[in-house]
């Protein structure tokens, strides 16, 4: 019997990796959305210094949500064309 | 007509039928924790886990292949009624474990009957040991473990990013805003449920192959054939519709009580466990790597607790259903051994227990409507803009209506 560990180590390395690095982008984009969403009402009433932070965490919040989106849809690319590659 | 057509029949019959129990046996991978956190309402999560099933199953043949031609070793000669005898030992330990809410995993039936059948029909050499330690059951340990390890680190770090003081929330009034990890969860669960139907759909079209081979339908070099793909596509996305309710309520509360935040990163870790898995053709249990993200979550939230009873059960079911398939399976195997008339008697019985389990279970009916009852905490569920304002005009009809007859009755006075 012979069993190549390599291909499981990958796996390992690859599922911890890959969940990892979504989970960190995507939290940092609840946490920025967040922020933004508490500095509304301040920004609403005229403070230029909220308005500003509210505009900057929500572009930020929404760039890591699409690179979150972006990650996951061509994570599922190269594992399927790696499938369709396979001999 | 022909009996060797009849027996190939009979396969493709019960192999689509085993399918279909995969499927709701196993919609509770990808859809119990978005049901338990509030995410997605049950009916809509059951239906977007069968749409991206049956995608997933036409992406790839790397695990059909691992069952198709890896399983026996060379030489053996592998009979329509051997795989449709192993299939039976599948079907009714899935349906068993259905019916006991426990998420036992479907590919291990599957293998567990097959090996049974073939030991029956052609001893122990006649299984391919190497292959199936490499490609089942190693893929068995390794797998839930690395998931678990996954989904803990991901819901630290979920916490630790989205944190704030007690002395920070009070000073200024920011919550954490943790509910949002629910629109994260639309799409991990869409990723698991696509990766159950590339690895747990083409589990089907491999075995459906292999019979097709065994009854000389085609050659052995043959891929797998397009039909086969549809309508085992079509069986696995049907069966997840149909909704695995026991299951999904095990795996959404029974386990660990699961917050938004964790149901992301287990799902997260469960689609990404099952799509490196499918790449390298190992034929892995989306069940058991599932369960292990659910536990690997509920450990990783300080204060969590997993229900380590619950986890025991499962885990013994695990244990046991290798061998207990199997078993089924070489029996079924020894009344196909008969002929068609033992064929024809293990297919009815296969029936009559199958009957006899779903009319058991209707007298303690789980469904979409109290598969969540017993969810602790059960958030509310995120409304779409449509639902709410749908919702707002059937109250302010109601409320309307209320008005009109307290006017009506006034008047009468």
């Amino acid at each position: 019997m012979n069993i190549d560990w390599n291909k499981f180590e990958m796996v390992a390395i690859g599922a911890i990796g890959f969940t990892s690095f979504m989970v960190v982008v995507y939290s940092f984009g609840v946490r920025f959305l967040t922020n933004a969403q508490n500095q509304e009402a301040a920004a609403k009433k005229g403070d230029a210094k909220a308005a500003r932070s509210e505009l900057a965490n929500r572009i930020a919040a929404y760039a890591l949500f699409a690179l979150s989106a972006a990650v996951l849809a061509y994570g599922v690319f190269i594992m399927f064309e790696t499938m369709y590659t396979k001999k | 007509m022909d009996s060797a057509f009849l027996v190939v029949a009979a396969v493709v019959a019960i192999a689509l039928f085993f399918d279909f129990t995969n499927g709701f046996h196993d919609t509770a991978n990808a859809m119990a924790t978005p049901i338990a956190t509030g995410a997605l309402r049950p009916k809509t999560a059951v239906a977007i886990a069968a749409i991206m099933n049956l995608v997933g199953a036409f992406l790839g043949t790397a695990v059909a292949k691992t069952i198709s031609t890896g399983m026996f070793n060379e030489g053996v000669n592998v009979l329509p009624q051997m795989v449709f005898a192993g299939l039976t030992g599948a079907v009714v330990w899935n349906l068993l474990t259905w019916f006991l809410g426990l998420p036992s995993s479907s590919s291990h039936a599957l293998f567990g009957g097959l090996v049974g059948a073939g030991i029956a029909y052609s001893g122990f050499a006649s299984i391919n040991f190497a292959n199936m330690v490499e490609k089942v059951v190693i893929p068995a340990l390794f797998a839930p473990f690395i998931a678990a390890v996954a989904a803990f680190v991901a819901t630290r770090l979920a916490y630790v990013i989205t944190m704030r003081s007690d002395a920070q929330r009070a000073a200024t009034g920011i919550a954490t805003g943790r509910g949002k990890y629910r629109y994260g969860q639309w799409f991990s669960s869409s990723l698991v449920a696509l990766a159950h139907g590339t690895n747990d759909g083409q589990k089907t079209m491999g075995v459906i192959t292999l019979g097709l081979i065994a009854g000389g339908v085609i050659s052995a070099d043959a891929g797998v054939p397009l039909w086969v793909m549809v309508s085992a596509a079509i069986a696995i996305a049907a069966g997840t519709y149909a909704g695995g309710w026991r299951i999904i309520r095990t795996m959404g509360s029974g386990l660990a009580e699961i917050k938004p935040a964790q149901g992301f990163a287990a799902e997260t870790s469960t689609g990404s466990a099952i799509l490196a898995s499918s790449i390298f053709g190992f034929a892995l249990s989306t069940t058991q790597v599932a369960s292990g993200s659910v536990i690997g979550a509920g450990l990783g939230r300080r204060g969590g607790a997993v229900r380590w009873s619950k986890a025991g059960q499962i885990v013994l079911a695990w244990f046991f259903t290798l061998p207990a398939s199997a078993l089924v399976g070489a029996a079924s195997a020894w009344l196909t051994h008969i002929g068609t008339v033992g064929l024809i008697i293990d297919g009815v019985l296969m029936i009559a227990v199958s009957i006899a389990i779903f009319q058991v279970s209707r007298r303690n009916k789980v469904n979409h409507h109290n598969v969540r009852s017993e969810v602790e905490g059960a958030a509310k569920t995120v409304a779409s803009p449509r639902q709410v304002r749908k919702e707002a005009e059937a109250a302010a009809a109601a409320a309307k209506k209320a008005a009109k007859k307290s006017t009506k009755k006034g008047g009468k006075k």
